[in-house]
């Protein structure tokens, strides 16, 4: 049973089961739709509530994403239990619009899962992309109507330090285990983090909200945020990324010149996983 | 499909793309090596627009040309219309040359956006292909009309499946073989050399993660065989390295949607209607290339069904 499904919920489906195991079973086709309606419904409002930007108050206060070893478990425990349940769906007995619901919403279950178990978290990049640069998205995301806008704004870059540091902590996990990209994908890679790294901190790209006064906040309210958004990114945001920096130019030599990832078994196991996941299956 | 197999399709269509290649530089009257020609494509000024706004007005009248074809494919076409726009400038130095860049609310248009910075590195020969892939019927049209389609789950409507998006646009520039496009040879060879550059990455992708492949190697297979720059091979190669697999749904997607297409002709010879079948890939939105699968040979049954009675 699905914990995440509110209680009313879970009692509907325990009725559906006891019902199930007192009669035919066979004969209650409808209600193989309703219980994957159901499931994909708690699938989404997991989604939801481990989403860090649902709402101005976070998860748990975590504003972005919240990526500590007990944290992950948990949603690999979810992601697995949730995956459980849909697999108790009767796929045959399905409508074939919910065949097709059903394949896709299981597909992303399952790279969730897949994620975790080989431990996808261990490398947060790739040549063009990493956390660092994904977090531009924070800034053109929410519109800034009210000062609780540009509040929620400043809590979630002061949390910034915090969410490097536990990619930190992964990264270095995979240095010791030899999951990281290879040298010679990362030449040049440091300066797509230094180009976050300005002096004048008026001219961070994290500042943005703070240039017009969008939420028409009195003027003297606007000047007293701009000054806490400038000592936000000055103390905390920028000493981040100089950090990060740091640490990958002292790291990038411990990474092997050309990784070819899949000589691990698991790792072609991925890699079969991913084509696969793309193609249809021979017929 | 095994990485294997993946590999060898790759080989296979590599060398059928550079026969079709070879042909066109035949056709041209062309003296030289491969590597020659390739060198003549990228210096030539005739090849190159000298102002952003002939880029952008070439870039429009192609898919003018392309909107008036529609019909003839296409029985269902979304209410949302494109514009043609320039790469905004503070990202155009370090841009991809073109892209479709959509928009999810009702009072916008998507956009096909061109890139016009550096003029000397965005051919004109590659420009219809560019624009059937981006716009119409690539990106534009099935991204918009994915998003009308009422009633799809959260799950589904945000949901991006590379392998049906990118096969699609694909697809779309191959689609511009019937619908009366790339009368030009370089323009031909334009589209050979994008099909070209997504045939090879079935073979370095693989060659790199399963068979040992070097980076050296892979990249010297891209720069033998594609017409990318050697800045582009590098940035190439190296986002298949850190990016393993993604690349394949390109070439992957395209070749599935075209066996499918087979598949539906040959079952259905004459009662065969292309709009239909294009309904038909579309009307799901995105879905993996298993589950088109399984709903293009459904749509194949019920037809079949419907002829006999």
């Amino acid at each position: 049973m699905n914990l995440f499904l509110p209680k009313t919920l879970r009692q509907t489906l325990l009725g559906i089961t006891a019902l199930c195991s007192l009669s035919a079973c066979q004969i209650t086709t409808p209600n193989a739709n309703e219980q994957f309606t159901q499931v994909a419904q708690s699938i989404v409002q997991y989604r939801e509530s481990i989403n860090p930007y649902s709402t101005s108050k976070g998860v748990d206060g975590y504003l972005l994403a919240n990526l500590s070893p007990e944290f992950l478990a948990e949603q690999y425990k979810s992601n697995t239990q949730l995956l459980a349940d849909l697999d108790a769906v009767d796929a045959t007995k399905l409508s074939d619009e919910n065949q097709i619901n059903l394949s896709i919403i299981r597909a992303q279950v399952q790279n969730s899962v897949d994620e975790y178990v080989f431990n996808a978290h261990y490398m947060p990049l790739t040549s063009e992309y990493g956390f660092h640069s994904g977090l531009s998205y924070i800034v053109n995301s929410s519109q800034y109507k009210k000062e609780q806008d540009l509040e929620t704004y400043l809590a979630r870059l002061a949390q910034i330090p915090r969410f490097f540091e536990q990619n930190i902590y992964w990264m270095k996990k995979g240095i010791e285990t030899g999951l990281t990209q290879p040298k010679a994908v990362l030449e040049g890679y440091e300066d797509s983090i230094s180009t976050y790294i300005v002096d004048d901190v008026t001219q961070s790209e994290f500042y943005k909200p703070f240039l017009a006064n969008t939420a028409s906040l009195s003027e003297s309210d606007f000047y007293a945020l701009q000054q806490r958004a400038k000592v936000v990114l000055k103390n905390k945001v920028i000493p981040a990324y100089k950090s990060y920096l740091t640490f990958l130019l002292s790291n990038t030599n411990r990474a092997p010149a050309q990784v070819l990832v899949f000589q691990k078994p698991l790792m072609a196991k991925l890699f079969i996983k991913t084509v696969l996941s793309i193609t249809p299956l021979p017929t | 499909m095994t990485p294997k197999e993946i590999h060898e399709l790759g080989l296979k269509e590599v060398a059928r793309i550079r026969g079709e290649m070879e042909a066109v530089i035949k056709e041209v009257g062309f003296k030289g090596s491969f590597a020659e020609f390739i060198h003549f494509l990228r210096t030539d000024p005739q090849f190159y627009a000298t102002t952003p706004e002939q880029l952008l007005k070439e870039a429009s009248y192609i898919a003018k040309k392309m909107d008036a074809q529609l019909p003839k494919l296409f029985h269902t076409l979304p209410r949302k219309p494109y514009g043609v726009a320039p790469v905004p400038a503070s990202i155009a130095p370090k841009y991809t040359t073109g892209r479709y860049s959509g928009s999810n609310r009702d009072d916008e248009a998507g956009y096909y956006w061109v890139n016009t910075y550096a003029l000397d590195k965005r051919p004109l020969y590659v420009l219809e292909a560019l624009t059937l892939h981006e716009a119409v019927p690539g990106h534009h049209l099935q991204i918009s009309l994915n998003a009308e389609l009422e009633n799809l789950p959260s799950y589904r409507r945000d949901a991006y499946l590379s392998a049906f998006g990118e096969g699609w646009g694909l697809y779309s520039e191959y689609l511009g073989l019937e619908a009366g496009f790339y009368q030009d040879p370089y323009s031909r060879f334009g589209r050979l050399t994008y099909e070209m550059w997504r045939a090879a990455r079935l073979v370095v992708d693989t060659g790199m993660h399963m068979y040992g492949w070097s980076r050296e190697r892979a990249m010297n297979f891209m720069s033998e065989n594609t017409a990318l720059s050697l800045h582009n091979v590098k940035t190439e190669t190296d986002r298949y390295i850190s990016w393993p697999a993604q690349a394949l749904s390109y070439k992957i997607g395209e070749l599935t949607i075209k066996r499918l297409r087979v598949e539906a002709e040959q079952a259905l010879g004459p009662n065969f209607d292309i709009r239909e079948f294009h309904h038909q890939v579309l009307r799901h939105g995105s879905v993996p290339l298993s589950v088109l699968e399984t709903q293009v040979r459904l749509y194949i049954k019920n037809e079949l069904t419907k002829l006999q009675n």
